[in-house]
Parts: C-alpha cells; structure tokens; sequence
C-alpha cells in the first residue's frame, strides 16, 4: 500500500508585474511553493497550466483591453485542495465561458484548459477562482490527466 | 545546455531544417503565449517561402498552453488553405495529454517519428484528396 504523500499547508499572495515578463515570474514562483508544499507531477502540472492561463488572461483582457493596473494572485493549499484566485481591477467585458464551441472558435480556449484541469472553476469580471481537488487514491482521482482523457473530454470535433 | 533555470523555465528553442521536401520544425523548452512571437515569425516564413509541407516535431516540448494550441491549429487551416499538408511528430508527457484531451489528433495527424510524418505527408499529397472544404490538393 502507498502511503499518502503529506502535503503541507501554504498561503502565499502577491501583486503581480503586470507584464509577460511579471506574470511568468509570478507563476514561477507560485509553482515553486506549491513544488515545495509537496505536491505530485500530476497535480502540478494542472495547476501550473491553470494558473498560467488565469495570469494570461488577466493580461491579455484586464491589463491590455481592459485598463487594469494591478493582478492580484492569491494561493493556498492544504492536505486535500489547492485554491488559486487571480483578480484584476479591469473593465473586463463578457469573459467567454469555455464551452467546446469557443473553444473552436478561438477565445475562451484558457477558460476550457482551467475547466478541463481542475475540480472546480469559476470565472466573474476580471475574476477567476478555481479549486483542483488533492486525492491520493488513483481510482477515484478525479483529476488525473490521463481519466480525462479516456473520458473523452475533448474539444475538436 | 544553459545553467539557469530562470532563464530555461520561460526560453523555447526553435529551428528548421529540410528533409525531403519537408520543412521540419522543431521545437525544445515551453510552447506558450511567452514564447508565441519565436514560432509565428518561423511558420510565417516558411509559408511565404511557398514550403506545402510542415513537420513541427514537439518531443523536446515540455509545456503547452491554450496559445500553442491555437497556434497549432491556425497553422493546420493556414497549410490547408495552401493545399499543403501540416503533422505533428512525437508529443510527450503532458505535452501529449493536453493535444489528445483537446481532440487535435481529429484535426491535425500526430506521427511517432519524422520519417513516418514524413511518408504521411507525402501520401497525402499524392492522393490528391478533397479538403473539408471541397478544395483537391493539387
């Protein structure tokens, strides 16, 4: 039997560079954390994915569409969950919502990643919050990457 | 090799080389929005230069995100318009995982090895078959 790797709890917050250059340093750092806090390949490969898409977006809608000045990048994991919300004060319009369509269509390909790699995502504004579930049992690892893909969860069709 | 982590964790390598009459591209380190600007400016010269036929080999990618995945597929739409033929080689990892969660195989042929890339391409071209959107290749 495999023993259940100990995460350990980890709160981290920051005011993000509002650049390409800031938001690849604030994912950076915050994968580093959440490396350090012990979390598995799978699991950090999801949440880098999601956080990166979360940072992109920030910038791409908030700062350089929207007129936002400031992301800001909250984090915090525990034994069963780690919570990522990325925020900006801009004048973001209809955020797309990730469907398959949009997804084909060209925007809203971030949001369909951070729905696909996560256990729960939700989006407002310039807001996104999402939740990837910690489970060490791989039966019923919801998460796991290659589950999703046998479910067939794909987007070109 | 270069020491720095920093520097690797956001860099991509890029470069062609002609095999056949193929273009092959490869690429090394992070296929994502940081790094759009180095592969967009290649594929947009190579389909000015007029080249029908793109290999892009991903086995030495070790991220992609929603951009690259975009990019892809503007790539496949761009060689299609040009009755040329685009495949990918050899994805692994996750780098695998995120193409297949997101049904790109459907779209845009993924190859094991150049070689085969290579030889699909060719008997794509020779066939002469229609395109989705009515079009024959000549």
């Amino acid at each position: 039997m495999t023993q259940t790797p100990s995460i350990q709890s980890w709160r981290g917050c920051e005011d993000v560079v509002p650049t390409e250059d800031g938001i690849a340093a604030a994912r950076a750092r915050a994968v580093e954390a959440m490396e350090r806090a012990g979390l598995d390949a799978d699991d950090l490969f999801a949440i880098e994915l999601c956080l990166h898409e979360a940072l992109v977006n920030a910038l791409v809608h908030g700062v350089r569409n929207g007129g936002a000045s400031q992301i800001l990048l909250s984090y915090e994991i525990d034994r069963r969950h780690v919570r990522v919300v990325v925020d900006d004060d801009g004048a973001n319009g209809e955020l797309p919502n990730g469907s398959r369509n949009e997804f084909q269509a060209g925007p809203g390909r971030g949001l369909w990643l951070m729905r696909a790699f996560t256990s729960r995502m939700h989006s407002e504004g310039g807001l996104v919050a999402m939740e990837l579930d910690l489970d060490s049992d791989p039966v019923s690892h919801s998460n796991h990457i290659s589950k999703k893909v046998e479910r067939g969860l794909g987007v070109v069709c | 090799m270069n020491p720095e982590t920093t520097a690797t964790e956001t860099a991509m390598q890029i470069e062609r080389s002609v095999l056949q009459d193929a273009v092959v591209v490869r690429i090394e380190g992070r296929f994502e929005f940081g790094t759009r600007h180095d592969y967009k400016r290649l594929i947009g010269q190579i389909v000015q230069e007029g080249h029908r036929r793109l290999v892009l080999d991903l086995e030495g990618v070790t991220f992609v995100d929603s951009s690259a995945l975009g990019l892809l597929l503007l790539t496949d739409q761009n060689f299609k318009l040009q009755k040329g033929h685009f495949s990918l080689v050899n994805p692994t990892g996750y780098v695998r995982q995120v193409i297949e969660l997101a049904n790109l195989p459907r779209v845009i042929p993924v190859y094991d090895s150049i070689g085969e890339a290579i030889a699909g391409n060719a008997e794509a071209i020779a066939l002469r078959t229609p395109t989705s959107s009515g079009v024959t290749i000549q």
